[in-house]
């Protein structure tokens, strides 16, 4: 009941303002136009509009952040549809049948349901965010530095051991996540650490530019690498939408990549990609008409765009309760509330119940204005794929620097982070990810002051962490994210190479 | 391409370690430790350059055996192209960015800022619209552009671009 009130007293305020509607449709036209173009991603959008939010009011800047991280997941089926190239990462899947569809000439078919179970994804992820966000943030208030230390540890151990590349390539980016985030002076001592003297370095490393050296410049040197070929419009939108009918024999597929989704969503670093082939996994499965996958089913095309749609809800749910970011972009508007003073975590929803509300409100809204940006404005996005790359790129460029400079007007900043795009670069390369470097970031202050309140509330004793019970748990599941994927992956080999080993020959009596 | 990420790793981790060198003796000069058993201020430096100093050489080691696994059958030029492509242009990028930024404290913003989009555009230029046209398209872009970029930042934004 508390929660309902809260809602309408949420929409109430966002609807009476057309102010924050039209923010909230330019979101979401910006999002599909960053979603629609190869190479540009999500992240991108939200680190390089995030300079255009700062004249404007904290709800209204994190709806409009929103809209554009909601916009952007649905954007990325044209591309995947039109020339077998996803727009975003997580729409990947989305070709598997979605460009099949569109050789058959059912380019604007493909489109429609790509577009229907976006939207649905996202009402149901949307559903699970006020439900489960709320109680997790109550749950969270209980507990102690012990368990938010605990909790950090976990957030990076899952990350660490989830992410496409070895466990040792994962923790040394956590690690090196840690090291830049205690660059400055000591919260407690005040002591400088590794400031080497200078006034700059005191202040630490910002989250902003760390993320947009480590996110945003390795993701704009990779989309100037990559060769994109021409894009056509379908000649007719006609039977674009599917009938009721037809979306009813889907809807259990939807709602179920929906829901997966929502599940992948909430683990930090599986993502929309992950999200999509479980839920293409199993529509495959359920499917009567499995066999047809692969060659232009819209089962697939449901499968994978419910589940990337379903992740925004999902990945928002760790963020605002525990301040845990559960993908790339949210890690962005992580970065996006504390320059408008919000600090995600389950204080949040005490402190500024109002402002989460009206995130949770513009996030419904985002939603259903997607499905009126994706039907009006699909030749537009279309037309988004012609843009000269060269001079788009440039341009971007330009974006991230400016945009860098103008979070605290200090060219600090910008070197700051130009030599992590450096390393984000070099360690692309070298197969290092990224992305637990930025949770080790962000976490880092997390872990260091809880672990040193935690152990003075504790007298000084290390059993504090394993005497607490849901301490206790919560570290066991991180030595487990960390140890199960090594030994289900030893057991495989071992079983692997018993299958291969040849029989030995029967001893004859 | 398998060459590329081996020569990557081994850059990273001299780098890493390089990075450890200097960073060591500024961490434990802090206390690791606090009264009464807690953190201290260098505990989580500290920390972090031994794991760093570990961490970093495991992985060469490990990329190395899997080139050595993975290389065997794979012909020694396969992907060479486009490795180079992605270490020139990345790295002339990185440069251009750079030279960019210290552009901008000499000339300030306009002129740094449309300087580097053009260059920037006529390096990635596709050979087909290298022409007269491209490159004025390219150079009226860049103007536009950037005066657009600097007029929304400093009248709208109230950002001092200098």
């Amino acid at each position: 009941m508390e929660t309902l009130h809260a809602l309408a007293t949420a929409f109430a305020h966002e609807l009476s303002s057309p102010f924050g509607l039209a923010l909230i449709f330019f979101g979401v036209i910006v999002g599909f136009i960053f979603g629609a173009t190869p190479g540009l991603t999500a992240t991108m959008g939200v680190a390089l509009f995030i300079p255009l939010t700062f004249p404007l009011p904290t709800d209204l800047a994190v709806g409009m952040m929103i809209a554009l991280y909601c916009g952007s997941m649905a954007g990325g089926a044209i591309p995947a549809i039109l020339i077998n190239i996803p727009g975003t990462p997580s729409a990947v899947i989305t070709t598997l049948d979605g460009y099949p569809m569109s050789q058959k000439g059912q380019a604007a078919r493909a489109y429609g349901w790509a577009l229907i179970a976006s939207v649905v994804g996202g009402f149901v992820s949307w559903i699970a965010l006020v439900t489960i966000a709320p109680t997790l943030a109550r749950l969270a208030l209980r507990l102690g530095p012990a368990e938010y230390a605990a909790t950090a540890v976990l957030g990076m151990a899952i990350i660490a051991s989830v992410i496409p590349a070895t466990l040792i390539k994962g923790l040394l980016a956590a690690t090196l996540g840690v090291g830049l985030s205690v660059v400055g002076l000591d919260q407690i001592t005040g002591q400088g650490r590794w400031t080497f003297g200078t006034m700059s370095l005191m202040r630490g490393i910002d989250i902003m530019p760390a993320l947009i050296g480590l996110l945003v410049i390795p993701e704009l040197l990779s989309s100037i690498f990559d060769r994109v070929p021409r894009a056509k419009a379908p000649a007719s939108l006609a039977g674009m939408l599917p009938s009721f009918r037809e979306w009813r024999a889907q809807g259990v597929n939807n709602v179920r990549s929906a829901m997966i989704g929502v599940a992948t969503g909430i683990v930090p670093a599986l993502g929309g990609s992950i999200a999509s082939l479980i839920a293409y996994d199993q529509a495959k499965r359920f499917d009567k008409s499995g066999d047809a996958y692969g060659k232009g089913a819209p089962g697939g095309v449901v499968a994978s765009e419910a589940a990337n749609n379903g992740v925004t809800g999902g990945a928002l749910i760790p963020l605002l309760t525990l301040g845990i970011p559960g993908d790339t972009v949210t890690a962005m508007l992580l970065g996006g509330l504390m320059i408008h003073g919000l600090q995600p975590g389950p204080r949040l929803f005490e402190t500024s119940a109002d402002m989460v509300w009206a995130i949770l409100a513009a996030c419904f809204i985002a939603n259903v204005l997607i499905i009126f940006v994706g039907l009006l404005g699909f030749r537009m996005f279309v037309k988004v794929l012609d843009v000269p790359r060269h001079l788009l790129a440039a341009s971007l460029f330009v974006l991230a620097v400016v945009g860098t400079y103008s979070l605290a007007n200090q060219v600090f900043d910008v070197v700051v982070m130009l030599c992590l795009g450096v390393s984000g670069f070099l360690l692309t390369l070298s197969g290092v990810p990224v992305y637990p470097v930025v949770i080790g970031v962000i976490l880092g202050p997390l872990l260091e002051s809880e672990g040193r309140r935690a152990l003075v509330i504790g007298g000084g004793d290390w059993s504090v962490f394993f005497t607490r019970p849901v301490s206790a748990v919560i570290l066991i599941a991180a030595f487990a994210a960390i140890v199960l994927p090594l030994a289900i992956g030893q057991w495989k080999h071992f079983a692997r190479s018993r299958k291969t080993a040849p029989i030995p020959p029967t001893e004859s009596r | 391409m398998l060459k590329l990420r081996l020569a990557a790793s081994a850059v990273v981790t001299v780098l890493l370690l390089a990075l450890c060198a200097i960073l060591v003796g500024p961490a434990f000069e802090l206390p690791a430790s606090a009264p009464q058993n807690g953190i201290g201020a260098g505990g989580l430096p500290q920390f972090t350059v031994i794991a760093v100093a570990i961490l970093a050489p495991v992985m060469f080691v490990q990329d190395l055996l899997r080139f050595r696994r993975t290389a065997a059958g794979v012909p020694a030029d396969e992907g060479s192209g486009e490795a180079r492509r992605v270490v020139i242009l990345g790295t002339t990028v990185l440069v251009l960015l750079a030279g960019f930024v210290f552009l901008w404290q000499l000339v300030s913003f306009l002129p740094a800022a449309t300087l580097f989009t053009l260059t920037l555009c006529c390096i990635l230029m596709p050979a087909e619209v290298r022409s007269v046209r491209g490159y004025a398209v390219a150079a009226i872009f860049s103007l536009l552009f950037c005066t657009g970029v600097w007029a929304l930042f400093v009248h709208l934004l109230a950002v001092p671009l200098r």
